[in-house]
């Protein structure tokens, strides 16, 4: 208490204490001003250090769920099984909990085989990795990948299934990554339609469909109609699934088409992704200089 | 290979989690920081977790007790992991947790919140302020995802006033047992440490 300056001393504690919070109050205000100002929503070390810290505790808990998710499935499957003798339904239980466990083995499989010939299809390296996490809050629509800088994850690669476009990289630690997915409601990617080849952008809006936005009301919609990726966002390559038209409510010449889409991948319940190398950009000051203009010619 | 006295009594301390305060609080913030990340995955059931903020409820716990900078720095802590691991607005669940924290210490100087039936009734208050003050923080640094009305904004609120409400009923005995002794404030502590803390 004597290391405090004069004017604090003749405070009382309690005194003492508001001023600290308010102090740190507006510390933390700064803060904000600073992240919102800097806009790298994504991608910074406090952030990082908290993820590959959470990582293994994430790691873990999803595979218990995981396991006791299966196990749950085989209880409750289990228990409609009619059988008179004890004995028989016993190794019954067995069996059925093994046949569970085989065929959740076989979907994983599956899955894994179908992610692999996406990603010999992709023409570099590709990530398979594991979705651990959510974010838990209902304003925003992320999650948590257990791959990571170290295995070749980088900031800005697209994130697919097999069935459709998920997102993409938005921070990136040594062991963990976490992906900004299509619902996101501040996420936005460039589609086109694949029957009409009409570009609009697509935005996400914090619920299962998204919304398809700048499409003409002169373009003829159908619902049904499979929506992809158009390439020129700079982040996904063209020609990615991105999902099927879902509802259209028509424009006019003047007014613009109101479009939902729903994703193709299962954002809800995502699982395996693959991570595909970022899009290069090229910016204009990458670009091969044309070769040094001509003089004007001279009088 | 026998083991030195220090030694034996710092496993003896990790074997029965003869943990202090501070190691507990600690662990309190990462467990919850790491539930609310993975409950939301749960077939089915998950997106009801969207609806629960663990770190609120751990707040709200500790700050019935009358120590307003204890409780500041909880909310704050955990409110800051909260925000590096949502990596929208640093400082936002922080600013948000830590000034709930500590009104409700603050308050419980004067009223007593700590009662079980108490500090379930000033739960729910406390998410709708926390969601509230949170999504006006969005608004404000525009980053409130595009469409959303003040519709949407009273919506999370009374969802998360329910989320919260029904997962303390949980949550709470299980703070007693873990943190109920270390964090309560006994009457006869007040001469040594004003209330204020």
């Amino acid at each position: 208490m004597s290391s405090l300056p004069p004017p604090l001393q003749k405070l009382d504690p309690a005194r003492r204490v508001a001023l600290l919070v308010a102090g740190l109050l507006l510390a933390q205000f700064l803060l904000m001003s600073l992240h919102a100002r800097a806009r790298s929503l994504g991608q910074s070390l406090p952030r990082t250090a908290a993820l590959t810290a959470l990582q293994p505790l994430q790691k873990v808990a999803d595979v218990a769920v995981t396991t006791l998710v299966a196990a749950w499935s085989g209880y409750v499957d289990l228990r409609g099984v009619h059988i008179a003798n004890q004995r028989l339904r016993e190794e019954n239980d067995r069996l059925r909990l093994a046949l569970v466990e085989r065929e959740r083995e076989a979907l994983d499989g599956r899955r894994l085989r179908e992610l692999l010939a996406l990603r010999q299809a992709a023409p570099s390296p590709t990530v398979v990795a594991n979705v651990i996490a959510g974010d838990g809050v209902p304003w925003f629509r992320q999650v948590t990948l257990d791959k990571g800088a170290l295995d070749g994850v980088l900031l800005n690669a697209p994130v697919v299934t097999p069935q459709g476009v998920v997102g993409r990289v938005v921070a990136v630690g040594p062991t963990v990554a976490v992906v900004q997915t299509i619902a996101d409601g501040q996420a936005g990617l460039g589609a086109t339609l694949a029957v009409s080849r009409v570009n609009g952008e697509l935005r996400g809006q914090n619920q299962p469909l998204c919304r398809l936005d700048n499409i003409s009301g002169l373009t003829e919609v159908s619902e049904g109609e499979t929506v992809l990726t158009s390439g020129l966002d700079g982040v996904y390559p063209k020609g990615l699934i991105v999902g099927v038209v879902e509802t259209v409510e028509r424009g006019s010449g003047a007014g613009l088409h109101q479009i939902t889409v729903r994703p193709s991948a299962p954002l809800e319940r995502l699982e395996e992704v693959a991570v595909l190398p970022p899009t290069v950009r090229v910016t204009v000051s990458e670009l091969p200089r044309a070769s040094s203009p001509a003089k004007p010619p001279s009088k | 290979m026998r083991q030195s006295l220090p030694q034996r009594r710092s496993s003896a301390k990790l074997a029965s989690l003869d943990l202090g305060p501070a190691a507990r609080v600690t662990i309190a913030l990462f467990l919850m920081t790491a539930l609310q990340t993975i409950l939301v995955r749960l077939p089915r059931l998950g997106f009801l977790f969207e609806h629960v903020d663990f770190m609120l409820i751990l707040t709200v716990f500790v700050g019935v007790q009358p120590r307003a900078l204890r409780a500041a720095l909880v909310g704050m802590t955990g409110g800051l992991l909260q925000d590096f691991v949502l990596g929208v607005l640093y400082g936002a669940n922080g600013f948000v947790k830590m000034l709930i924290g500590y009104t409700l210490a603050a308050a419980s100087v004067k009223f007593s919140l700590d009662s079980k039936l108490t500090r379930l009734l000033v739960l729910p208050l406390a998410s709708v302020t926390n969601a509230g003050l949170f999504a006006f923080f969005l608004y404000f640094f525009s980053l409130l995802p595009p469409g959303t009305t003040f519709r949407d904004v009273v919506r999370v609120g009374m969802l998360s006033l329910l989320g919260n409400g029904l997962a303390g009923l949980a949550l709470f005995p299980l703070g007693d047992r873990w943190l109920g002794k270390w964090i309560s404030v006994r009457s006869n502590d007040e001469p040594i440490a004003p209330r204020a803390f």
